[in-house]
């Protein structure tokens, strides 16, 4: 009895291992292409864009490149960077990276090695000349700020907000909230659990309160200021009108707008846009009559409507081959095509400002969102321990003066968590970069950019 | 030997080399070694990178200052919350474990069925089980165990609201994945324990539950030992189920150092979660080696 | 409810002989039977409950499942659509993701059994604290945090010229199969009898054919579930394989994660992950005989 199950065993493995090897020979390119491996972070629906449109175009118009599209989250895609560099074995690639996670690829490792190919030479001829200013201006920060240009704009983002518009105007609210005062007034009157936040994890929630921060005129990168504090002392208040399930919300959390589980999203991605009008076959599809998207409230102050932009930047790791095929990919990516049907299928706001030429009109709504949104940009500080002020905050002030809620909101207990914060980082800094990033820290120096 | 031969005639008789000696005692080593080296160098050297890491800076060669920013950070918590999902979950998965197995030992209708049953989570990847209770315990008000409780009249509950429920939450999940392995184990142990001191017990008077404890819990305190060893150190060590649950509300300390290490420049700082993590599961690995009198 | 049935007290005569087989029926109706099978009942309603879930989701129509404040209970109908639009929206075909997984599982146990036998033999031949000893060392790997040790041990595969074939993959994943397997087979081998070796070596067989020969096919229950148990633990595995797998053909375990931790529509992890269930149940099923009792006399014994 038991030899008949050895011998299935034993077959089964076979099949099994000749499938594999003759699948996994199937994938091999054919003789006389160069293969470029390119690597991104998309959601399913925006990956057939990608697969299905732009690569297909790409590879007819250049019938002797191949390219090989390799779907990873951003986190991921920089481990999996970081061995291939340290191993040697970059091959043909090309990365499309969050702006974020991007810094831990300058400052890879211990620190200090830059895992990325100096691009200055050849970013003249991949970057269009129709960059958008913003975008502009942060390419010449690079050379300021790392001594050369490392990553190319790629994908614009800012962060928007979503309002279910039949269940504002059944409670009457008919205008979307102008200010932080009128947001606060209009989650009462819908009552709790009718806002949605992005409280779940470092980046996503510290992208948003460091807009905020902003918005309320504070410097967020010290944590103490009275706009830093008058900001978050506010969201602990409108925390009491946010569904739960805002402590486990990431980026990929919107479809509860459509399901009705809040009624205002409170600062999502614009590529959310073409999930909830139809593109998300899971969820009841919404329309321009139920609803509404605009850059969202305003605060007070120099920097009321400020928007901070993040997105996907162009890269190729140290030591990849056939630079020549990369750059062709790129450009083709960068061009006023792509980038227009990267806008239009997927909610990515381009970085060329032709492809907002000739939108169709179903778009319009968040492309004014957008438009608007990208007037007022502001930018992080691309600062090599950006990452440990993201969890910083997570840790010493968000988790437990809302998570936690100990001190049940007191401006005092804040302003001892903020304080802490701000300690806190200064002694990292002092014990991981120097005395002078120290002393430079406590005296504010490190700021947001305006462009 | 030399003396014996002599005295019979014989030529002396060649001294023994050490490996002749002793080749009884010393081939095993040689099947042995190559998997200990595997094992040994892929395992240890990362290990003891983390450690020699976690008392580094760029700038410094010795310090304790990861450590000291973790606990400012508020590493204890971590700890703690650590330490109760895996007290929480390993309670859970022995004492289910133990009742699913001494049922097991009796005969009853349908005891394959239930057999089968028993150890079915096993085969589900714990990626998929994570997207299973996701749906079941959402933190967004909905979910199947909310439609369950709908039946029964009462209101949706946010399940992973507070600290404790979102913990609570974590530790069934694992549990309901992780309860078959001790199971396996554990009904193993019952098959080494002989009916003959059973039935001396009954003889003696003892009812089901005086049995249980001088019968059975003795018999398989080596059994135990083992599951506890190979499941306390997984369930330190959980991850997976409970960052696609709860992702970093409330934090645990193993997320806490993949959130420190996916962000380049946090490596310092991760090792030492990492190195912390380690000597957690030192302390318990020896806890229960020294409590489970083993050998 | 202890061993066997005492027979109650004033009966002087001897119980009738009891029938083969045949007389092994449940026993009369007690409330600790009762007790009994409401435990089955209840422990069973709980282990089965989430696949039932991942059932509905996979074949629900999602306005029932996903999208409803009260997910159905009982599905008021039946869909496949599901199903083809997690397949089809899928960045990679399907069949050779679970092409690979399949063929890692069975790599993993295969080399665990291959590398077990003569590591646990070895084992079984020094004294048994040295052995429990060598082998709690071998365990520390499962002990450390996977991320951790996942880098350093990846970029020493893709030095040795092993990345992106499944063969690599297959190595790291070992490092958390090898140990639970030599742990099985020592105690299997320590539990024969010590003398079946000597015997076949005075018959004349060298050691390997002794080893092979003789002692091996006695254990052939432990090493059925060491290859099981080595197969799920590959199969379940995502750390190792996310970093090593080759871009054109991620594992099914891969695959699921990064749709499920991808924005938001968690249909195509479903439909990824229902199918990746089937074939683990049905081998768990058919051979879960293997996966109990007396065969998996572990090394707990002095």
């Amino acid at each position: 009895m038991s030899a008949v199950w050895a011998i299935i065993v034993v077959v089964v493995a076979i099949a099994a291992g000749l499938g594999g090897y003759y699948y996994g020979k199937g994938q091999a390119t054919s003789a006389g292409k160069t293969t470029v491996t390119y690597y991104d972070d998309l959601s399913p629906s925006e990956e057939s864009f990608m697969t299905n449109i732009l690569i297909p175009q790409f590879e007819q118009n250049y019938s002797n490149i191949n390219i090989q599209y390799v779907n990873i989250d951003a986190g991921s895609m920089v481990t999996k960077i970081t061995a291939l560099v340290q191993g040697n074995d970059v091959g043909s690639t090309l990365i499309a990276e969050d702006n974020l996670d991007i810094g831990e690829l300058i400052y890879g490792g211990t620190g200090s090695t830059n895992y990325l190919m100096n691009l200055t030479s050849i970013a003249p001829a991949i970057q269009p000349a129709t960059m958008i200013p913003s975008m502009t201006a942060v390419t010449n920060y690079e050379t300021t700020a790392f001594g050369g240009t490392y990553f190319l704009p790629f994908r614009a983002n800012t962060p928007l907000v979503f309002l279910n518009k039949t269940a504002l105007s059944s409670n009457g609210i008919t205008t979307a909230p102008a200010n932080f005062t009128d947001l606060l007034a209009d989650a009462t009157t819908l009552g709790s659990s009718s806002v949605m936040f992005q409280g779940g994890a470092g980046d996503d929630t510290a992208t948003e309160m460091f807009q905020w921060d902003v918005q309320f005129g504070g410097n967020p990168m010290v944590y103490n200021d009275l706009g830093d504090l008058q900001a978050m002392s506010y969201l602990y208040n409108l925390s009491k009108y946010m569904n739960p399930g805002y402590k486990q919300a990431i980026y990929s959390e919107y479809a509860g707008l459509a399901q009705g589980k809040y009624d205002i999203l409170d600062y999502q991605w614009p590529y959310v846009y073409s999930l909830l009008t139809g593109g998300n076959t899971s969820i009841p599809a919404m329309n321009t009559n139920t609803l509404d998207v605009y850059p969202g409230p305003n605060g007070t102050g120099a920097h009321a409507a400020a928007h901070v932009i993040g997105g996907d930047v162009l890269a190729i790791p140290k030591g990849a081959t056939n630079l020549w095929a990369i750059q062709l990919f790129a450009q083709y990516l960068l061009g006023a095509h792509a980038q227009q049907i990267l806008m239009v299928d997927t909610g990515n706001p381009a970085v060329n400002a032709q492809a907002y030429v000739g939108l169709p009109s179903s778009q319009t709504v968040v492309d004014t969102a957008i438009e608007q949104a990208l007037e007022n940009p502001v930018f992080r500080p691309p600062v090599p321990w950006i990452e440990t002020w993201v969890s910083n905050f997570y840790n010493d002030i968000f988790t437990p003066f809302v998570l936690d809620g100990t001190g049940g909101g007191a401006w005092s207990a804040l302003v001892g968590d903020a304080n802490a914060a701000n300690s806190q980082m200064e002694s990292y800094l002092s014990a991981n970069v120097g005395s002078s990033a120290a002393s430079q820290y406590a005296a504010g120096d490190f700021g947001p950019l305006y462009v | 030997m030399a003396v014996a031969h002599r005295e019979a005639g014989l030529p002396p008789a060649p001294v023994a080399t050490f490996w002749q000696r002793h080749r009884e005692q010393v081939y095993p080593f040689f099947f042995v070694i190559p998997a200990l080296v595997y094992v040994g160098y892929f395992a240890f050297y990362p290990a003891a990178d983390a450690v020699y890491l976690s008392f580094q800076t760029p700038i410094k060669s010795f310090t304790f200052f990861n450590y000291d920013y973790n606990v400012q950070q508020g590493m204890y918590t971590w700890i703690e919350n650590t330490l109760w999902v895996t007290a929480g979950a390993l309670a859970l998965q022995f004492g289910l474990a133990l009742g699913i197995a001494s049922i097991l030992a009796r005969e009853f209708r349908g005891k394959m069925i239930f057999a089968s049953i028993a150890i079915l989570p096993i085969g589900i990847a714990t990626v998929v089980a994570g997207i299973a209770w996701n749906q079941i315990l959402p933190g967004t008000g909905s979910g199947y165990a909310n439609s369950v409780l709908a039946v029964f009249g009462a209101s949706p509950v946010y399940w992973l609201n507070t600290p404790s429920s979102a913990l609570a939450a974590v530790v069934v999940a694992d549990s309901w994945k992780n309860t078959s392995l001790v199971v396996i184990i554990l009904v193993a142990g019952y098959a080494s324990i002989p009916r003959a001191l059973y039935q001396a017990a009954a003889i003696d008077g003892a009812g089901p539950l005086r049995q249980f404890r001088y019968v059975t819990l003795p018999g398989l305190r080596s059994y135990l030992v083992i599951a506890l060893l190979i499941r306390g150190a997984q369930e330190v060590n959980i991850f997976q189920l409970a960052y696609e649950m709860i992702g970093s509300y409330p934090q645990l300390l193993t997320v806490q150092v993949y959130d420190l290490y996916a962000s380049g420049e946090g490596i310092y700082l991760a090792s030492a979660a990492a190195a912390v993590l380690l000597g957690i599961i030192s302390i318990f690995i020896v806890a229960v080696l020294v409590l489970g009198g083993r050998k | 409810m202890s061993g066997p049935a005492l027979s109650s007290p004033g009966t002087s005569a001897a119980p009738p002989p009891r029938a083969p087989a045949a007389a092994r029926r449940p026993p009369r109706w007690r409330w600790s039977q009762v007790g009994l099978y409401a435990a089955v009942v209840a422990i069973s309603a709980f282990l089965l409950f989430p696949i039932y879930v991942l059932f509905l989701l996979a074949f629900v129509p999602q306005k029932y499942t996903f999208f409803a404040a009260r997910p159905a209970l009982v599905p008021p109908s039946l869909t496949l659509s599901n199903l083809q639009a997690g397949l089809s929206t899928a960045g990679s075909p399907f069949l050779p993701s679970l092409y690979l997984s399949l063929e890692l599982a069975f790599l993993v146990g295969a080399i665990a059994i291959l590398i077990g036998i003569p590591t646990a033999y070895g084992l079984s031949r020094l004294s048994a604290r040295l052995a429990y000893g060598l082998t709690t060392v071998m365990f520390i790997v499962n002990m450390l945090p996977s991320i951790t040790i996942a880098i350093p041990i990846s970029v020493q595969f893709i030095k040795a010229g092993l990345y992106g074939s499944p063969l690599s993959i297959a190595l790291t994943q070992e490092l958390l199969a090898l140990p639970i397997t030599v742990f099985l087979l020592v105690g299997a081998f320590q539990g024969l009898p010590k003398d079946l070796e000597n015997q076949a070596r005075v018959d004349g067989a060298g050691r390997l054919r002794a080893i092979f020969g003789s002692l091996v096919p006695l254990i052939r229950p432990a090493l059925v579930a060491s290859f099981l148990l080595a197969w799920m633990l590959s199969w379940d595995e995502s750390t190792f394989a996310l970093i090593l797998y080759n871009p054109s053909n991620p594992p099914l375990a891969v695959e699921i994660f990064l749709s499920a931790t991808q924005r938001g529509s968690v249909t195509e992890a479903v439909a990824f992950s229902f199918v990746a269930t089937v074939p683990v149940i049905i081998l768990v099923v058919v051979l879960q005989k293997y996966l109990k009792g007396e065969d998996l006399a572990v090394g707990v014994r002095g």
